[in-house]
């Protein structure tokens, strides 16, 4: 398996803020990975650096053999990383297809063309019927399905997917992890995702990174991460901890 | 044009409205409302030079008279001075506004914020300060452009109906850019990048691009609208061109008839503009007053109640019909 992503010794500071310090890890091509940690651990902020929307204070990101560091958001897009945001940015007074449309211009200029794939992966997202609908009248389930689509458009080499089930119910989110497998399965896309619900992200990712102020605590397989002494500490909690033990 | 059949499909009506424009003169005996047919047409072209810019990319301008009177001016002087024709000097124009609109763009695009607006509406201050003090451009008085034989090369007519058809001609040029924009990948760049700059430089987008694009192209129709406004008044003075009244008015027909719509311009063109004309002939001096209270007064009526403008107000009408709010379709 060769390497897609490397985060290579990455730290951000903001002023005195020490948002995240030191931080090196892989993302292998095909896996789905996991970032976890406690609220203000540095992740949402680590997908801003690999996406080029803040800059590093040092350290150096790589997709396949390409530095990207120091790079724009639309060039990132075009090198193949696609991102979501955590709050869901629809592009307002456009209709769901068009939405995904302004995506899949990346590789063509053909309209129609970027229109015929858009309106397959509408399709494909299960947004099919309301795709002439405006994207800012969806739930927030179809929104955050939305925010996943808009990203697939670009025909992406990593997804980056920040919190796209957090606010679901539980039935939104079975789905939500039903497709994120689709995803990676059918499209052969590479996954790296922010999730807060620990049932998600544990049977999904083959491998999960914790961040806990800003620092790489742990790395590992799910089964490891959810025994591991400091993760446990700083972020699982007891209750989960009693929980993973007596299973 | 192989997508003919396509608009005139999607706009039923547009064939007889160009018939309905195309005979207008034929029908018009009255020199003034000639007059007033030309206004509405320059202010439409002029006001969809606007909405590329601000409406559909979302980069709110207030000093648009920099384009159009770098238009005006340009092609006033070149004549005036080096005797050049007014063809040569809408081209020289044209260079002129796209240097102003290149430097102000690689400036204020490159930042986040309101630059844009302010930077516009300083620099047309600046250059009214300019322009009004400086004996090359006229100063306060203004150029007289002289009066040359009636014809197509010299761009000047004795009569109003070629101005008419020249307008009509130059708005249609205008009109098919902006349509053949909407509905190509720098039109829907242009109204992601008003939608969500963030969102679109994610998809990919490169934002300073398109957005210096967007205020080329406008500055471009600027500026031919300033030329052909000079060799129609032949008169151009600082305080009507490089005014913050024609910035305005640019923006207040793009507000009124729908902001970031195709025929917005139009409409709000042809229901401002004679308001103002009329206002201006009936009440002689004291119409300039009124006008501008009329327009105030329908802008405030725009923003409370409809603010995606007369364009809008009808989308929802058909829609209330169709009883399907949700299927409201984006474009008109």
């Amino acid at each position: 398996m060769s390497i897609l992503l490397r985060i290579d010794h990455v730290s951000k500071n903001f002023g005195g803020l020490r948002a995240l310090h030191d931080v090196s890890f892989e993302v292998n091509e095909g896996e789905i990975v996991g970032l976890i940690g406690p609220n203000g651990a540095g992740k949402t902020t680590l997908f801003n650096c690999i996406s080029c929307f803040c800059k590093v204070s040092s350290g150096r990101v790589f997709l396949g053999k390409n530095e990207t560091t120091g790079l724009t958001p639309d060039k990132i897009a075009r090198l193949g990383i696609a991102r979501t945001f955590q709050i869901v940015k629809p592009l307002k007074d456009m209709s769901v297809l068009d939405n995904v449309l302004v995506g899949a211009l990346i590789k063509t200029s053909h309209v129609g063309q970027a229109r015929r794939w858009a309106r397959e992966l509408c399709d494909f997202g299960g947004l099919g019927a309301k795709a002439d609908q405006l994207a800012q009248k969806l739930t927030i389930a179809d929104k955050k399905r939305l925010e996943i689509l808009k990203a697939l458009a670009i025909r992406p080499k990593l997804l980056l997917l920040d919190e796209t089930m957090a606010g679901l119910n539980p039935s939104e989110r079975q789905e939500a992890v039903e497709f994120v497998k689709k995803i990676n399965k059918e499209m052969k896309i590479t996954i790296l995702m922010i999730e807060h619900v620990m049932d998600i992200i544990m049977p999904l990712s083959s491998h999960v990174v914790v961040l806990d102020y800003g620092v790489k605590i742990a790395e590992g397989p799910p089964q490891v991460i959810a025994h591991d002494e400091k993760v446990i500490k700083a972020y699982l909690g007891e209750r989960y901890h009693a929980k993973v033990a007596s299973s | 044009m192989r997508n003919l059949p396509g608009f005139v499909k999607k706009y039923p009506l547009f064939p007889g409205f160009i018939l309905i424009m195309f005979l207008a003169p034929v029908f018009i005996g009255d020199p003034f409302a000639l007059h007033v047919l030309i206004m509405v047409l320059l202010y439409a072209a002029f006001g969809q030079a606007w909405n590329i810019i601000s409406g559909y990319a979302g980069q709110v301008s207030l000093g648009h008279c920099i384009f159009f009177g770098a238009g005006a001016y340009t092609s006033s002087l070149l004549l005036i001075k080096l005797g050049l024709s007014p063809w040569v000097g809408m081209i020289a124009g044209v260079l002129v506004s796209i240097m102003l609109a290149a430097a102000i763009g690689s400036i204020c695009f490159k930042l986040k914020g309101h630059y844009f607006v302010i930077a516009t509406l300083v620099i047309a201050e600046i250059i009214l300060a300019v322009v009004s003090n400086n004996d090359f451009f006229g100063a306060a008085v203004g150029l007289w452009l002289p009066i040359k034989e009636s014809s197509l090369v010299n761009l000047q007519f004795h009569s109003k109906i070629p101005y008419y058809y020249l307008m009509l001609i130059f708005t249609a040029l205008v009109f098919g850019f902006t349509w053949y924009m909407e509905k190509s990948r720098m039109g829907y760049y242009f109204r992601a990048i008003k939608a969500d700059p963030d969102a679109a430089q994610a998809l990919g987008v490169n934002l300073f691009r398109y957005k210096l694009e967007a205020l080329i192209y406008s500055a471009v129709f600027s500026a031919v609208a300033g030329t052909l406004y000079a060799q129609y008044v032949l008169l151009v003075d600082p305080y009507n061109i490089f005014a913050l009244k024609v910035s305005l008015i640019a923006a207040l027909v793009v507000v009124l008839g729908g902001v970031g719509n195709l025929w917005g311009p139009l409409v709000g063109s042809a229901i401002l503009v004679p308001i103002s004309e009329y206002a201006r002939s009936w009440l002689s001096g004291g119409g300039k007053a009124l006008d501008l209270i009329i327009y105030g007064g329908l802008i405030v009526l725009i923003a409370i109640f409809e603010p995606d403008g007369l364009m809008g107000l009808l989308k929802r009408r058909v829609f209330k019909k169709a009883s399907d709010l949700n299927k409201m379709p984006i474009k008109p």
